[in-house]
């Protein structure tokens, strides 16, 4: 059964895998951050934040600054969908944002709640 | 005596033990008079906020921006409706102090008639702007109630008009404030406590006047309460607030119960103190378990030299809004809910600041904390289908606004703010919509932006432009909502001081969700020389380039404006969700002729082909185009351990670093 736990990603509860929901590839383990099966890119932050007019003065413009804040994004191996992106300070770790609780979610499978999930997910 | 932390430190907002009268009085509610009576108390609360509109002075309130909540006799919050939710969170304490140390002292007591007045942060007041009245409600010689009215009042008597002074290091700098005080006796305001509070401030009239409206609203309250007392009997009444506390707390702990268990996260970052530039780091995890949410905030920046602290009964207050509004949407506003949330500050960090420190702009971090509570409870909550309607990304956090004082255009000495900012934020976006341009308050709703008229009568200023900015809302398969662009020409005044609020000078506080970009950073800018032909124009990059452009950080210390000078200041916007790739070409046509999005946005960002002569789309061009957009993704792309090997090794700017604590994650040897 898979339990649609992002816009882009499933978790699949029979192997326990990550998967991409626009192509099917298998990212990594659900037990790992599925952050660690993506391909990851380190963007200037000015070529998404269009600046309204090209002034920049002490270090502030209408854009962020690129020596403070990075945006890392994250795409499928499989298809590039962005699956997620992250604004960091440069070096600043990566989040291991869900860390979900297989059992506990395995538990819910078979609960009215998780029926409705896999109703959603079709 | 010395503060009473134990107040905050103890209860936070626990309910206190129900009395048997009231479990007994619960249990005979009946459905429908449930509701039906729950509702004519919430309509209570909000009739209390149209009176207050009516009768205050400050433009917050007459924006509608206040609360109004009913409590049990023993200081339990049992009901409030829409509003600013963490006043009538907060509001439990000054009730539950009264009752600790007044009601049994001689020298002050609590009789009928009685209220108090608070605006101590410690006591409930969230930050000294923010003031509250309490009323208690005696039925047949016992309290059987209290009612509270709260609204920012924007001048405190702080080293710079406004109330949340930017130079604030510590809470001597902030100006008045009040712990629990008798403040009406009688049913009567006491002209020396009212004399008292208008010789602490810049502006007496507004606090005066304003302080009357709040008593006049608790007392709209307490006349609808005992209405209902004498309709249904007390008994049906005390019964009726138990239960509202039981259905809530049930329902919430249901909510939270149908996610999965597990550990989700967030992490934020502010980049300013208040006083100067820095970065502050912000992250959450909200660990869910069973029926139980922890929001812990582990590895928070340390305290710092400025105005942006918050004590931690701050943040709940803050979470309180959010979860009221997102959420626990549907289940009544009440302290019942808030049972099923644990909280931990680290004691130290800039979510759990020292009595001493300064806390003024605590509600410009706080938003920010929660913003970070909701990403990362969006995580869990998404998986979770049943209550996916209610699903959005929360208002933009990083909020800016203008204070400012001087004389008027009539001569008279003011000192305000305009709330065309902060009112306006933009919503988030949702996962099968945008946001909400110019949506709401951060804090409430249901806000509305000032009349423009009405501002301009009383302000030296004349808004001459308020239009969406373009490429705000943060881009994704769903755009945030935008906010809005308000630029100020002052007139009619020789010197205008004014201090911007805010933040994101240099970095959104975090992204979007699931692939979806953060809204974008816009600073202050101060323009001279401009064209008027040019202030007109839908293209504001138009405005900026017509005059002398001087850009400044949102948040800093205050600076004069004279005659002819122009500010534009952009309320915060929503931040996106999805891959931009997956918007729909068309929304990207219509947010274009909008002039929500500029072109460069519409090609670089979103990859549409357009013919720029009938705005059409060119369906198959843009596909191919999208197509090259992810297949160049998969080339650039590098495998995370390789790619995490040389990451780790940059690090930002000592001067960003400067009230971070230990990098990359601050630790209690930094508090």
């Amino acid at each position: 059964m898979k339990v649609q736990m992002t816009e882009y990603l499933d978790i699949d509860l029979t192997d326990e895998s990550w998967v991409c929901r626009g192509c099917g590839r298998k990212l990594i383990s659900a037990r790992e951050n599925y952050k660690h099966g993506c391909l990851v890119y380190d963007r200037d932050p000015r070529e998404i934040h269009i600046p309204l007019i090209d002034v920049w003065q002490e270090g502030m413009g209408y854009a962020p600054d690129p020596e403070w804040c990075r945006i890392i994004e994250f795409y499928c191996p499989g298809c590039g969908v962005q699956v997620e992106v992250e604004y960091l300070p440069p070096g600043h770790p990566i989040t291991h944002d869900i860390e979900v609780d297989l059992d506990s979610l395995r538990e819910l499978s078979g609960s009215e709640l998780v029926n409705e999930r896999a109703e959603g997910n079709q | 005596m010395p503060l009473d932390l134990d107040l905050i430190k103890e209860r936070h907002f626990r309910l206190e033990p129900p009395t048997e009268r009231e479990l007994a009085a619960a249990k005979e509610i009946d459905p429908t008079d449930f509701s039906i009576y729950m509702t004519k108390l919430k309509l209570a609360c909000d009739e209390a906020r149209e009176v207050m509109a009516r009768l205050a002075i400050s433009e917050v309130a007459i924006s509608g921006d206040s609360a109004y909540g009913i409590y049990t006799a023993n200081g339990d919050l049992a009901i409030a409706e829409v509003g600013t939710f963490l006043h009538v969170v907060t509001g439990q304490l000054p009730i539950k102090f009264v009752r600790k140390h007044y009601e049994n002292d001689p020298t002050v007591g609590v009789e009928d008639g009685s209220m108090f007045f608070c605006n101590e942060a410690i006591y409930g007041g969230i930050h000294n702007p923010d003031q509250l009245i309490v009323c208690p409600i005696y039925h047949e010689g016992e309290i059987v109630a209290w009612v509270s009215a709260a609204t920012h009042e924007p001048e405190t008597g702080a080293i710079e008009p406004g109330g949340m002074p930017g130079s604030a290091t510590d809470r001597y700098a902030e100006g008045l404030k009040v712990p629990p005080i008798k403040i009406a006796e009688n049913f009567q305001l006491r002209r020396d406590i009212i004399e008292l509070l208008e010789n602490n401030v810049r502006y007496p009239l507004m606090i005066s006047t304003d302080t009357s409206a709040k008593a006049t609203c608790c007392l709209r309250l307490r006349d609808q309460v005992l209405s209902m007392i004498e309709e249904k009997g007390v008994e049906f009444f005390i019964g009726l607030m138990r239960r509202i506390i039981q259905v809530s707390e049930k329902a919430a702990r249901r909510k939270i119960s149908r996610l999965p268990d597990g550990v989700f996260r967030q992490t934020a970052f502010m980049d300013t103190n208040g006083t100067d530039e820095g970065l502050l780091r912000i992250p959450c995890a909200v660990q869910k378990k069973g029926d139980t949410l922890l929001v812990d905030y582990t590895g928070a920046s340390p305290q710092s030299p400025g105005p942006f602290n918050a004590f931690e009964h701050v943040v709940l207050a803050h979470l309180s809004s959010n979860l009221f509004q997102f959420f626990f949407a549907d289940l009544p506003a009440s302290a019942g809910a808030l049972e099923a949330i644990d909280l931990h500050c680290p004691v130290g960090s800039c979510l759990n600041a020292n009595p001493e420190a300064a806390v003024s702009s605590g509600v410009l971090l706080s938003p920010t904390a929660v913003n970070a509570f909701a990403l990362a409870l969006a995580r869990a909550w998404f998986s979770d289908t049943s209550s996916r309607d209610d699903f959005s990304l929360p208002l933009g956090d990083s909020n800016r606004g203008m204070f400012f004082g001087g004389l008027n255009q009539w001569g008279l000495p003011i000192v305000s703010l305009t709330m065309w900012g902060p009112n306006c934020t933009g919503l988030g976006a949702r996962n099968d919509e945008d946001g909400v341009d110019a949506a709401a308050f951060w804090w409430m709703g249901i806000a509305e932006a000032p009349d423009a008229e009405w501002e301009e009568t009383q302000y030296p200023y004349l808004g001459v432009v308020r239009n969406y900015a373009m490429d705000q809302g943060g881009p994704g398969k769903y755009r945030g909502g935008s906010g809005v662009t308000n630029f100020l020409l002052i007139h009619g005044t020789n010197k205008l001081v004014v201090q911007n609020y805010g933040a994101s000078s240099r970095m959104p506080t975090h992204g979007g969700l699931f692939g979806g970009y953060a809204a974008c950073n816009r600073p202050i800018a101060v323009l001279r020389n401009t064209s008027t032909d040019a202030l007109f124009s839908p293209d504001l990059g138009e405005a900026l380039r017509s005059g002398d452009v001087t850009l400044r950080r949102v948040q800093g210390p205050a600076y004069a404006l004279y005659q002819g000078d122009g500010m534009m200041l952009c309320s915060t916007a929503g931040d996106g969700y999805g891959d931009v790739l997956e918007r729909d070409p068309q929304a990207v046509m219509h947010d274009l002729m909008m002039k929500k999005i500029s072109e460069r946005a519409a090609s670089e960002v979103y990859k549409v082909v357009r013919d720029p002569e009938s705005l059409t789309v060119d369906e198959a061009a843009t596909a191919a185009l999208r197509d090259r957009e992810r297949q160049a993704r998969l080339e650039r792309g590098r495998p995370y351990a390789e790619f995490v090997k040389d990451w780790e090794t940059q690090r930002p700017p000592a001067e960003a670093l400067r009230f971070y604590g230990s990098w990359p994650a601050p630790s209690p040897a930094d508090y």
